[in-house]
């Protein structure tokens, strides 16, 4: 079932001279199986938005319905606890929040604390480690002896192993290396295809999002300003502008080859192989001068 | 996280504000002295009336205060079981199950939550009108003579800056940390007593883990950057003594002086007959 975003406005601190509105009257519908991701300038609400989704954040004002869950600013946790497995949200630096004495452990302490049986848990396990390209010897191991991306991907198993179906991700490529973060997104890419995850994702990268996602909303100042195609928005030149977004850096060369008077249609580009092939089909088409 | 009342700067700019620290640390003291005299009842109305002054024009909200009194309720409900149970002079004022109890044991800790009740008016008034910086720039100032017995003044202070410094970033990690594990199914209101010991320590490991990087990390940069504890230096805001300061004084001392003056001679400022 979709995430619906009903007129949702959150305050952080009311009433105090710290009060802050994160966001202001955000109404979305995000539907099942979609590859999502949301972007914005820093402080533009992007996390505060995710945290909605799994009830971590009540609504000051509206509602949000996720699955067969309806969250209102009058909701008791106890009644949406559940959700927080069927969502399942994977924090920036989500290295943080391992503690447990070995790599097991710590990935089965989310299923555990739903109550999902001790042998299906082992079963996960086994199978996530392969999923996300750790070697099961790891799994004796502490978490603290392990290297930064290593522990990432635990702390990701430690979310997969709740089996969610919506995969809700705060900046999962930060402070990875460039290798890292592509692995890391072609695995959330094969959970979306393959086991059929919703999967809603904040990122600064914008040739992430245009290489992933079908659609991109824009946060600006806690406030939807564009919601659409990854390809619409990156050339839709005057919001570029506006909202000081950087284009991922293939459709600045498209840009500049379409200045040119390459008829590029910019739709089928997606990464630096697309517009190569792009190229390619328009100049075999004989446009060129 | 971040709501918590108690100690917590409030960025206004009052006139309480914009006092020198050094003189808000002597006022407070003086103040806390006077507060915890054996105080006739109207000398006690007087003072709170003053700490209410201060408190309003501090902007403090005095619900906040009653707010970080709740936690005191429950040692106050000791100290009057105690009282009840030790204090037997005076009159008896109503008897439960033929037990006496004396009128006594009442005021007494009725006295003693009227303490704690201005003392924390006080200290928060100081905590929300002066940046931790100031404060601890206050306490060197004040702990820089005792350099000459080879007390540690300058390191001691620059031990209360970064631990206040790191408060706010503690509680940030803290609430982080929370939501992470929240995530996984911690359920730190519901849940058994088992699975709360469990929420507990998954909260505790990974904080302490960071929190040792982070000193770690903070020691480094520190010693990068050459820090040289018994090292001379010069400071970019230097605390000066204004106008203002001068008034709070003289009238931190006249306030202090009638108080001194209620207890041992009040026939002086003719409330003789009241006390
Ligand atoms: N716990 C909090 N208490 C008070 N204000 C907060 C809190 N968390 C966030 N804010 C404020 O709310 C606004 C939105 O924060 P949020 O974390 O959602 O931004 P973001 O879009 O995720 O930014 P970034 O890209 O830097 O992660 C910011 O201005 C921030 O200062
Ligand atoms: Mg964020």
């Amino acid at each position: 079932m979709p995430v619906t975003f009903n007129n949702v406005s959150y305050i952080y601190l009311p009433h105090s001279p710290y009060e802050h509105v994160a966001l202001k009257h955000v109404n979305l519908k995000i539907e099942d199986q979609e590859f999502v991701a949301i972007i914005g300038p820093t402080g533009s609400g992007k996390s505060t938005l995710l945290q909605h989704i799994n009830g971590l954040l009540l609504p000051s004002e509206g509602s949000i319905n996720v699955n067969e869950y309806t969250i209102t600013p009058k909701t008791k946790v106890r009644s949406i606890r559940n959700l927080r497995r069927e969502a399942g949200l994977v924090f920036q630096f989500p290295e943080y929040q391992l503690f447990e004495a070995n790599v097991h452990d710590d990935i089965a302490f989310g299923p555990k604390n739903f109550g999902v049986p001790a042998a299906e848990i082992e079963e996960r396990i086994n199978s996530l480690m392969t999923t996300v390209g750790l070697p099961t010897s790891l799994l004796e191991r502490s978490p603290f002896e392990l290297s930064g991306g290593q522990k990432r991907r635990v702390a990701l198993c430690g979310i997969l192993a709740m089996n969610p179906s919506i995969l809700v991700l705060d900046e999962p490529t930060a402070g990875l290396d460039p290798r890292g973060g592509a692995k890391s997104l072609n695995l959330i890419k094969k959970l979306n295809e393959e086991q059929g995850k919703t999967i809603i994702l904040v990122t600064h990268e914008m040739d992430i999002v245009l290489e992933y996602c079908q659609r991109v909303i824009l946060l600006i100042d806690g406030e939807v300003k564009a919601d659409g195609k990854p390809a619409d928005i990156f050339m839709n030149q005057e919001l570029l502008a506006e909202s000081k977004i950087v284009q991922p850096q293939v459709l600045q060369v498209a840009t500049r080859l379409i200045k040119g008077g390459l008829k590029l249609d910019y739709r089928n580009i997606k990464n630096a192989e697309d517009l190569a092939n792009e190229i390619a089909r328009v100049k075999k088409g004989g446009v060129s001068k | 996280m971040k709501n918590i009342t108690l100690g917590r700067y409030l960025p206004y700019d009052t006139w309480i504000h914009r006092l020198d620290p050094r003189f808000k640390i002597i006022a407070m003291i003086a103040l806390l002295v006077c507060v915890f005299q054996p105080l006739p009842w109207i000398v006690n109305g007087f003072l709170a009336l003053v700490i209410l002054v201060l408190l309003l024009m501090s902007r403090v909200k005095i619900s906040s205060i009653f707010k970080s009194l709740k936690a005191m309720w429950f040692m106050i409900l000791v100290i009057l079981i105690f009282n009840v149970i030790l204090i037997r002079t005076g009159e008896v004022l109503f008897t439960i199950f033929d037990y006496p109890i004396y009128t006594k044991a009442l005021l007494q800790t009725a006295t003693i939550a009227v303490r704690l009740t201005l003392m924390i008016s006080i200290t928060t008034i100081l905590t929300a009108t002066t940046r931790p910086l100031d404060l601890t720039y206050g306490l060197e100032f004040f702990m820089t003579p005792l350099k000459v017995i080879k007390f540690p003044a300058h390191e001691i202070a620059m031990t209360i800056s970064i631990a206040l410094r790191f408060i706010p970033t503690l509680l940030e990690e803290t609430e982080k940390i929370m939501k992470a594990q929240a995530s996984r199914g911690v359920d730190l209101k519901g849940g058994t007593f088992k699975q709360k010991i469990n929420g507990i320590i998954a909260l505790i490991i990974p904080l302490f883990v960071s929190s040792f990087q982070r000193s770690e990390e903070l020691a480094n940069a520190m010693e990068a950057r050459g820090y040289n504890p018994s090292g001379k230096r010069t400071r970019y805001r230097t605390l000066k003594f204004h106008a203002g300061d001068l008034v709070g004084l003289i009238v931190t001392t006249v306030i202090v002086a009638l108080v001194f003056i209620a207890i041992y001679n009040p026939a002086l400022i003719g409330i003789g007959g009241l006390v």
